[in-house]
């Protein structure tokens, strides 16, 4: 999916849009749920980025290693 | 003329002490290292020369000496001055005692040197390394690109056994925090002549990882003060400034920027400023989620509050609102009822009306038409009787006057008058030649049969 390609900075924006629209009323209670459940995946998928628990990077740099060798 | 000769050791000797009463004792002179030398026994051999500025050609050369005694005073004193050491390509500003020596010929012996000069000399030639890459527009290049949120993948260019990679890889690693870096290390010679090829190579080696690093860090821990110069290369700042990746220095030094640290993205003193620096960034993200969850709960929470009380409102709204709504509609029903009631009466009776006339009417026509219909059937049937009469009348005198005629034609009656009928085999005959001859034929009279033959 396209979500996990997203960089900090996109998902950041597209939080601080969803809020902004909560904050200025633009959004009504049918979306609500739906805004906010994005956005908590959004705010989980920064704090994935925080502490990199993607595994295929330590295995990348492993690899550059070996080529170099 | 006779031809008068001096041996070479005279002549040299002459020109040694030309050279000593001509010229004063010693010398202040500005020259380019072009080789430089320490023996075992710490002499230092030079070469100084001068060149021609447009051309970059020669113009001047000579050997040059530091005794060893004059060094041990005069490298300290250079190096702790101007944080470089001497090296070939340096401009120095040098006392010399012209020296002439039969054997060795022309050399100077270098007694004392001014480091100040050698300072200016690398201020401006900093300053035109500066302003050309000013000119050619890149010098901020590398400072354009955005700073990243969050470098979490890290190319480091420094010396595998330099302290300032432990520090700073440990630093990171070890974050109070738990972020997780992932930290490469390119490793470059950090000092002398080699350094800039090799950290332009480093680079070359990071560029072809295109996208996956965030950052590229260059890091020098410990070593000498005096070996910056390498980082005030031009080509090693051409290649810095068009790095596609943000650069930190953290080269560890505590005087005058190097032009390195001037074109990097962001110049921090030390490795361990590096990574303090990444991980303010990382805590600032972290602090901005933190900050955007809250906001996102308690905004969404407020939405859900306001719509509660909006609802709460139109419900104390709607309350009187149907109550009265209701009680119209009662009313209404009521009113309605009687008319219904009213009206219905109202057609019944009328219908009732209608239905009483048109029943009577009926009652009497149909009597009419009953007294009418049977009267013409007794006409019908009186007619029927008189009809059947004649006709039984008429049938009966028929009758009788056919039995009277059939009493003219009865055979025996016409027998008894005379008349008789012959048969030939059982058949009347009515032709005598139909009987062949002798053939015996019966005549019926009224008294019997007679049989005869034709003769």
């Amino acid at each position: 999916m396209d979500k996990l390609n997203l960089s900090y900075k996109e998902a950041v924006t597209s939080i601080e849009e969803i809020l902004q629209q909560i904050e200025t009323g633009e959004l009504d209670v049918d979306e609500l749920a739906e805004k906010v459940k994005k956005a908590s995946e959004l705010l989980k998928l920064c704090k994935d980025k925080l502490f990199q628990t993607e595994q295929d990077i330590g295995k990348i740099l492993k690899d550059m290693s070996e080529d170099k060798e | 003329m006779e031809n008068q000769s001096v041996s070479l050791y005279q002549l040299l000797g002459q020109v040694k002490q030309s050279l000593k009463n001509n010229l004063p004792s010693s010398f202040w002179v500005v020259a380019e290292i072009s080789e430089m030398k320490v023996n075992f026994s710490g002499h230092c051999y030079l070469e100084l020369i001068e060149k021609e500025p447009a051309a970059d050609s020669i113009k001047a050369k000579a050997r040059a000496t530091i005794w060893a005694s004059a060094y041990r005073i005069i490298r300290p004193y250079f190096e702790t001055t101007t944080h470089t050491r001497l090296a070939a390509g340096m401009k120095v500003m040098v006392k010399v005692n012209v020296e002439f020596h039969e054997v060795y010929g022309f050399s100077l012996n270098i007694t004392d040197i001014e480091p100040s000069f050698t300072i200016g000399e690398m201020a401006r030639l900093k300053q035109e390394i500066i302003n050309r890459l000013i000119a050619e527009g890149v010098f901020e290049m590398n400072k354009a690109i955005p700073m990243p949120d969050l470098p979490g993948r890290i190319a480091v260019i420094s010396s595998q056994t330099a302290a300032g990679w432990g520090d700073f890889s440990d630093q990171l690693t070890n974050n109070a925090f738990g972020y997780k870096f992932h930290v490469k290390l390119f490793p470059a010679v950090m000092q002398g002549e080699d350094a800039e090829q090799s950290i332009i190579s480093a680079l070359d080696a990071i560029f072809a990882f295109d996208g996956f690093f965030d950052l590229v860090v260059i890091i020098r821990g410990g070593g000498s003060q005096s070996e910056l110069n390498c980082f005030n290369s031009y080509w090693l700042a051409y290649h810095i400034c068009q790095f596609p990746l943000p650069i930190f220095t953290g080269i560890g030094h505590e005087q005058d920027e190097t032009i390195a640290d001037l074109v990097a993205h962001t110049r921090l003193k030390t490795p361990t400023a590096v990574a303090e620096f990444i991980i303010s960034l990382f805590r600032q993200a972290d602090e901005r989620i933190n900050e955007l969850s809250i906001a996102l709960t308690e905004a969404a929470t407020d939405l859900v509050e306001e719509e509660k009380e909006r609802l709460g409102r139109f419900l104390l709204h709607l309350k009187p609102g149907v109550m009265k709504i209701l009680a119209d509609g009662k009313g209404n029903l009521q009113l309605l009822g009687h008319r219904m009631n009213s009206s219905a009466k109202h057609l019944l009776l009328r219908e009732t009306g209608i239905i009483t006339r048109r029943s009577d009417r009926l009652n009497r026509l149909s009597n009419e038409y009953l007294i009418v219909a049977s009267h013409r059937i007794a006409m019908k049937a009186q007619r029927i009787r008189e009809t059947c009469r004649k006709f039984i009348e008429s049938t009966r005198h028929n009758l009788i006057m056919l039995d009277k005629k059939s009493m003219y034609l009865d055979p025996f009656l016409i027998l008894k008058r005379g008349y008789s009928i012959t048969y030939y085999c059982g058949k009347a005959l009515k032709d005598p030649k139909l009987v062949p001859e002798n053939s015996e034929i019966e005549t019926r009279l009224a008294g019997g049969i007679l049989k005869s033959k034709k003769t």
